[in-house]
């Protein structure tokens, strides 16, 4: 799917109609970013059936803070739709789980290898299924982290944890994608045999 | 930190797509229309009432100064009607006092001064200026004696109003400032210096010479940057061009002459501003500074000292239409010529124009 760009004012012509309650403009946001903001959805929920909801959400906040939004430059209205799905998507989480009782509960720190292997052969889908599977208390933390740069005060400050426990659930994230990227790895290289 | 696989992470994420669900449209309208009105013919209306309302308080602040003006000359050229000329019985009375300066006594209790410098030629031309008031000089009125031996008797001409001095005497409390507006299509100011020379006294001849200024409207461009310190303090600084006019008419033995003078100043003004109020595309602020001013054809430097209130009006993120009424203050600049804003160095303006917001 081609990479969402606009070509002079035409975000900006968006973000005025959007701010004059233009319907169809808000159909056309959704048109233009809805993908991309499902792509990011779904690296932090683990089930599509919760896709609707976040981004539901997502574009009620977007709409409400329309007039607050000060247009920046290009790109700046994709930008900010970008942060609002990610928090979206954390308000999701917190209903759901609460970060910092899921740090003890896998214990992952068997495997000796320390690398985590080449992912260059595997697609982002199926990337995207690895994060999905990984407990979701590791899933946020690795999002924040490695997506959203974040740093391990700012996501202890975000989820309500302890800084040590952002950086031990980095960790066992990193160990458990490792593995998972060799098994895919080797099932790869059989098939390809 | 960042680590090979988080990088190659992100690049394989970076452009990540799912395909999106579709949404239930009615409430997300519903959230969009109660969050931001429609408001194409409400943002017309409110900036059409902005624009009204600096019109307004331009036109009160002006027709205020204008008002100023009229007390300032009505006294003086009513007294004219009062003061008959008794041509006869003056002889030779002179009202010039000392070798550079003239009195014209504008009524009884007030005498004007206008200094001259140096005679000048100007410009002759033979229309006849209907509305030229004459203010005579009485000997009852004429206080100093001495000034008589100051003027030589020979001297047919009257001495001619060096027109860039004249200026000087001009009141100037309407002095508006326009950034961007052209101020030209405002009222002219007028004012009427007259003199009454009285020579020759064998012949008894009797020339009446009067000095009629016409002053426009000084005008002042500026092109000036903002730049936001705080949420309610910014800075305001840029370049500044003032041109001051006047048509000059000196009325000597029913000939009229008229120059035109232009005095041209290069400013830089500071300003601090303090946010008082703000809606969404309206504000309300209170700016003050100073400003150094450089008069083209000659070498003093003028410093001056301004406040003002000011109410702007957003149109776009970067544009901004204003309107400032303010007073200023202007400093002696230490030449030995006096000016305007050293003969009125408390003066009244109005500034108004498009402003160009930095961030």
């Amino acid at each position: 799917m081609p990479h969402v760009t606009f070509i002079g004012n035409e975000e900006k012509r968006l973000v005025e109609r959007l701010q004059k309650g233009d319907k169809s403009a808000a159909r056309e946001f959704y048109a233009r970013y809805a993908n991309s903001l499902a792509g990011i959805c779904m690296r932090y929920i683990s089930d599509e059936e919760d896709l609707k909801d976040v981004l539901q959400n997502t574009l009620a906040h977007i709409f409400s803070h329309m007039a607050e939004f000060e247009y920046r430059g290009m790109g700046s209205l994709q930008a900010w739709a970008k942060r609002v799905v990610v928090n979206e998507s954390l308000k999701f989480l917190r209903t759901k789980a609460h970060f910092e009782v899921l740090q003890d509960n896998y214990d992952v720190v068997d495997e000796s290898e320390d690398d985590v292997p080449s992912m260059g052969n595997i697609p982002p889908d199926a990337l995207r299924q690895m994060l999905s599977r990984l407990p979701i208390g590791y899933r946020t933390v690795l999002n924040l982290y490695v997506f959203e740069g974040k740093s391990h005060q700012e996501i202890a400050d975000l989820l309500g944890i302890k800084k040590n426990t952002s950086a031990s659930q980095l960790y066992k994230a990193k160990k458990m994608l490792a593995k998972m990227i060799k098994k895919y790895n080797d099932n790869n290289s059989h098939d390809n045999e | 930190m960042n680590e090979q696989w988080m990088k190659e992470m992100q690049q394989k994420m970076a452009d990540y797509q799912w395909p999106a669900p579709e949404l239930s449209w009615e409430e997300l309208d519903q959230v969009l229309t109660a969050n931001n009105p429609p408001k194409t013919r409400q943002l017309w209306l409110r900036r059409i009432a902005a624009a009204a309302i600096i019109l307004l308080i331009s036109g009160v602040g002006y027709w205020s100064l204008q008002h100023h003006d009229t007390e300032q000359i009505l006294p003086t050229t009513a007294s004219v009607d009062n003061q008959p000329i008794d041509a006869t019985s003056q002889g030779d009375r002179y009202t010039v006092r000392s070798g550079n300066h003239l009195t014209g006594c504008l009524s009884p209790c007030e005498v004007a001064e206008v200094s001259v410098p140096e005679p000048e030629t100007v410009t002759p031309v033979s229309a006849e200026d209907p509305d030229t008031l004459h203010i005579t000089a009485t000997e009852e009125q004429q206080q100093p004696r001495g000034v008589e031996e100051k003027v030589q008797p020979t001297k047919k001409n009257s001495p001619v109003i060096y027109p860039s001095d004249l200026r000087q005497r001009k009141h100037l409390d309407n002095r508006l400032t326009a950034k961007v507006y052209m101020s030209s299509t405002m009222t002219d100011s007028h004012q009427t210096v007259s003199f009454n020379i009285k020579q020759s006294g064998f012949s008894g001849n009797i020339h009446e010479d009067s000095i009629h200024a016409h002053h426009r409207q000084p005008v002042r461009f500026g092109l000036l940057l903002r730049y936001r310190l705080t949420n309610r303090w910014s800075m305001e600084s840029g370049l500044t061009y003032t041109r001051l006019s006047s048509d000059i008419t000196t009325t000597e033995d029913d000939k009229n002459n008229v120059t035109e003078q232009r005095i041209n100043y290069i400013g830089l003004p500071l300003n601090l501003s303090y946010e008082l109020w703000k809606s969404l595309n309206f504000g309300l602020y209170v700016t003050g500074g100073g400003m150094i001013e450089k008069r083209l054809d000659a070498s003093p430097w003028q410093f001056s000292l301004n406040g003002a209130v000011g109410a702007e009006y957003k149109l776009t993120n970067y544009f901004s239409l204003y309107a400032e009424p303010g007073i200023g203050y202007y400093f002696k600049d230490g030449s030995s010529i006096p000016t305007i804003y050293q003969d009125r160095p408390l003066n009244f303006n109005l500034s108004f124009g498009l402003r160009f917001n930095l961030k």
